[in-house]
C-alpha cells in the first residue's frame, strides 16, 4: 500500500491535483472558517433571550432575518452558525479520541500479536457488534447531556474500525525487512513501532480520521436530534430537535428545517470528498488503472462480449 | 583461536504443520580479513543458518543446539541485552535485498544514525562527521545522507546498507547474498568494496551467495550446503579444483565456463529435498546419479580428504575401508 512511501510534499502535490479533494477540501474550509468567525459575522447572538413577539416566532426570511426566525423569534442564520462551532468541536475532538485509541490499540494488536492481539480484536468485535447509537442514547441517558460527555461517548465507541484498519497495515509493515534489520541494529520495540512503523501506517489514519470526523458530527447530530444533546448549547441537530417539536414542519417554516440540514449534509460532504482524495492517494489499487479509461472500457466493451469485457477491466 | 567459531548448530522450525530441521549440525570457523563463501541452492539453510547466527530467527524458529564463540563468548548463551550489544556491535550483516531493509520514509543518514547512536555515546555532531566518513568508505557522496532509498540507485543502497552494517566497527560481517539483482558492473564493485573494508577492519566475512564467480574470485574458504548440512567445505582451491561432493561438482557444471563458453549448462534435475520428508540415506543421493546402494541407506559422516578440507560424502571415504559393508 505505502510501497514508496508517502512523504509530506509528494502528498499535498498529489492531493491538490484531485479535484473532489480541492472542492471537499474548500468546502470545509467555508465551515471552518463561519466556526471561528461566528461571533463576528453572525447578525445577532442566538443565545440572548429576547423579547420576541407574536409576530417573530417561526417568521420567514426578510431583510432583517435572512433565514427567518425560529419558535422564540431567534435569527435562524446566526443559529446555524454559532451551531457549526458545536459540530466542529464535536466531530474534532471526539475524532481525535477515536484515532488516539484506534492507533494505540491498532498498533500495540498488530505489532505484539499473539494473546494481546487476540483479546484486543474480540474487544474491537465486541463494539463493532453492538448497534452504536442505541448504546450512545442509553450511555448519554445516564451520565447526562453535557458536551463533554458527548465527545467522550462518541470517541469511545467509534475507535474499532480505525484499530482495524491500522493494525491490517502494521501486521504487513512488521513483515518488512527494514524492521527485521531495526531489530537487529537494537531499536527498542517501542522506537521500532514509533519511527518505522507509525509513518508508515499515518496515511492511512488521515484516510480513516476523516471519516471519524464526519461520523462523529452526524453522531452528535443525531443524539441532539433525539433529544439528547446539551442543552445549553445550539448545534444543528438541536435546532433540528427543536424544529421538530415546535411545529416548523406542519408550520411549513422550511427556513427553520433546512439550513442545518444543509449544512450537516455540506460538512459530511466535504469530509467524504476530503476522505476519497485521502484514500485514492494512499491506495494505489483505487488509482486509476490504464484500462479503468473511460473511452477504453467503452471500446473494450463494445469489442467483446460482457463477460470478457468485465474480465479486461478487471485486469 | 579463530574470530568466529559455530558448533554442531541446528535449527529448527516449529510450525502448526510440524517441525522442520532446516539447519543440522553447522559448523565452520572464520578467521580475521578472511572470507567464507555459503553456498547452495535456494532453501538449504543458509539464511536460517546466519539470521541464528545473529539471533534474529523469526519466531517459529528454534535454535535447538549448537555454540557460536565470538571472541570467546557463546551468542547462543549470553543473556538477550548483551545479545542486542554485540550485535551490530561485533557482528553485524547485510540484508538480502537493499531496497526492502531500508526504510521508504526515512532518509539513508537517519538510518545509519539510529545504528550509532544505539551503540555508542559519541555527541550529536560526532554522529554526523561519522556517518560522513562512513557513506565516504563505501564510495557514496557524504551529501547524499539526507537523501531517500528511492533515490539511490540499486548499488547505491547496497553501499548503504555496507556503511550501515560497519557503523559500529563490528568484527564479523554477514553478507547475505549481498550481489543478488544488481548488474555485473555494479556486483564487481560490491565485492571489492567488501574486499577493500576487509583489510581495512580486519573484518572476518560470511559471503552467502548463489554466484560461484563471486566465491572463486573473492572467498579464502567455502562452505556448499545442501538440504540444511554442510556437504564439503575447504579452501577455495579445494573446492573448485580438488571437488569431491557431486553435489558441488554438479553446482560447477552449472555455472558457465569463461574458457569453453559453448558448452551446455548442466541443470541438477529435481529439487533440493522437502525438509519434513527427508530421504532416509544421503540428502542428496535422489539427484545424485553417482551414488551406490549404500547411499539410499546411510546418512554419510563427515570424512576428512585432506586437512583442511572435508566432506560428506560416502565417495569421500578414505580408502582401506570397505566400500560396501
Amino acid at each position: 500500500m505505502t510501497k514508496k512511501g508517502i512523504s509530506g510534499s509528494s502528498f499535498w502535490d498529489e492531493f491538490i491535483r484531485k479535484r473532489q479533494g480541492v472542492i471537499g477540501g474548500l468546502m470545509l474550509l467555508l465551515i471552518t472558517v463561519i466556526a471561528l468567525l461566528a461571533s463576528w459575522i453572525s447578525p445577532y447572538d442566538p443565545h440572548d433571550t429576547i423579547s420576541a413577539t407574536a409576530k417573530d416566532v417561526l417568521a420567514a426570511p426578510s431583510p432583517g432575518h435572512l433565514l427567518g426566525q425560529d419558535e422564540v423569534g431567534r435569527d435562524v442564520l446566526s443559529s446555524v452558525f454559532y451551531g457549526s462551532r458545536i459540530s466542529l468541536l464535536v466531530g474534532f475532538s471526539a475524532s481525535l479520541i477515536t484515532i488516539l485509541l484506534g492507533c494505540t490499540i491498532g498498533l500495540l494488536a498488530g505489532y505484539v500479536g499473539g494473546r494481546l492481539d487476540i483479546l484486543l480484536m474480540r474487544i474491537t468485535d465486541g463494539i463493532l457488534v453492538i448497534p452504536t447509537l442505541p448504546l450512545m442514547l442509553v450511555i448519554i441517558a445516564v451520565a447526562g447531556r453535557g458536551i463533554g460527555n458527548i465527545i467522550l461517548v462518541i470517541g469511545l465507541l467509534s475507535w474499532p474500525y480505525t484499530a482495524r484498519v491500522v493494525r491490517a497495515q502494521v501486521l504487513s509493515v512488521k513483515e518488512r525487512q527494514f524492521i527485521l534489520r531495526a531489530n537487529a541494529i537494537g531499536v527498542s520495540h517501542f522506537g521500532i513501532v514509533m519511527v518505522h512503523i507509525l509513518p508508515q501506517v499515518l496515511p492511512v489514519i488521515f484516510a480513516s480520521a476523516t471519516l471519524d470526523i464526519s461520523y462523529a458530527i452526524i453522531s452528535e447530530a443525531s443524539l441532539s436530534f433525539l433529544g439528547l444533546g446539551d442543552p445549553s448549547l445550539i448545534s444543528w441537530g438541536s435546532m433540528l430537535n427543536r424544529a421538530f417539536l415546535r411545529g416548523a414542519v406542519s408550520g411549513g417554516a422550511w427556513w427553520y428545517l433546512v439550513p442545518p440540514g444543509f449544512l450537516l449534509a455540506w460538512v459530511t460532504l466535504g469530509l467524504n470528498l476530503v476522505s476519497n482524495a485521502v484514500q485514492e492517494i494512499v491506495n494505489p489499487r483505487l488509482r486509476n488503472h490504464h484500462l479503468f479509461n473511460e473511452l477504453k472500457i467503452v471500446s473494450l466493451l463494445d469489442r467483446f462480449s460482457p463477460g470478457a469485457a468485465v474480465g479486461a477491466a478487471k485486469r | 583461536m579463530s574470530l568466529l567459531s559455530v558448533q554442531n548448530l541446528t535449527v529448527e522450525y516449529h510450525t502448526e504443520s510440524g517441525i522442520y530441521r532446516a539447519v543440522e549440525a553447522l559448523d565452520f570457523d572464520l578467521e580475521p580479513c578472511k572470507t567464507l563463501g555459503l553456498v547452495g541452492e535456494s532453501g538449504c539453510g543458509k539464511t536460517t543458518a546466519m539470521l541464528a547466527l545473529m539471533r534474529l530467527l523469526p519466531e517459529v524458529g528454534r535454535i535447538v543446539s549448537g555454540s557460536v564463540l565470538l571472541d570467546g563468548s557463546d551468542l547462543m548463551r549470553i543473556p538477550l541485552v548483551e545479545m542486542r550489544q554485540k550485535r551490530w556491535g561485533e557482528i553485524s550483516m547485510v540484508f538480502q535485498g537493499a531496497m526492502n531493509a531500508l526504510n521508504p520514509v526515512r532518509t539513508v543518514g537517519s538510518q545509519i544514525r539510529e545504528a550509532i547512536m544505539l551503540h555508542t555515546a559519541l555527541p550529536r555532531d560526532q554522529i554526523e562527521k561519522e556517518i560522513e566518513k562512513l557513506l565516504d568508505y563505501v564510495g557514496v557522496a557524504s551529501t547524499y545522507k539526507n537523501r531517500y532509498p528511492h533515490q539511490f540507485s540499486g548499488g547505491m543502497r547496497q553501499r548503504a546498507m555496507i556503511a550501515m552494517a560497519l557503523a559500529c566497527q563490528p568484527k564479523v560481517l554477514i553478507a547475505d547474498e549481498p550481489t543478488t539483482a544488481l548488474d555485473v558492473m555494479v556486483q564487481a564493485q560490491i565485492m571489492e568494496l567488501l574486499e577493500e573494508l576487509k583489510s581495512e577492519f580486519n573484518l572476518g566475512i560470511v559471503v552467502v551467495t548463489h554466484d560461484l564467480g563471486v566465491v572463486a574470485e573473492y572467498c579464502d574458504h567455502v562452505l556448499v550446503m545442501y538440504g540444511g548440512r554442510m556437504v564439503e567445505y575447504g579452501d577455495a582451491d579445494q573446492i573448485f579444483n580438488k571437488t569431491v561432493h557431486p553435489y558441488t561438482q554438479r553446482l560447477m557444471l552449472a555455472f558457465p565456463d569463461i574458457e569453453n563458453p559453448d558448452s551446455e549448462l548442466a541443470s541438477i534435475p529435481g529439487h533440493p529435498p522437502p525438509l519434513d520428508n527427508l530421504p532416509p540415506g544421503c540428502r542428496f543421493e535422489p539427484r545424485c546419479g553417482v551414488g551406490g546402494q549404500r547411499c539410499t541407506r546411510e546418512e554419510p559422516d563427515v570424512y576428512t580428504v585432506e586437512p583442511g578440507h572435508i566432506c560428506s560424502c560416502l565417495l569421500a571415504q578414505p580408502k582401506g575401508r570397505p566400500a560396501d559393508e
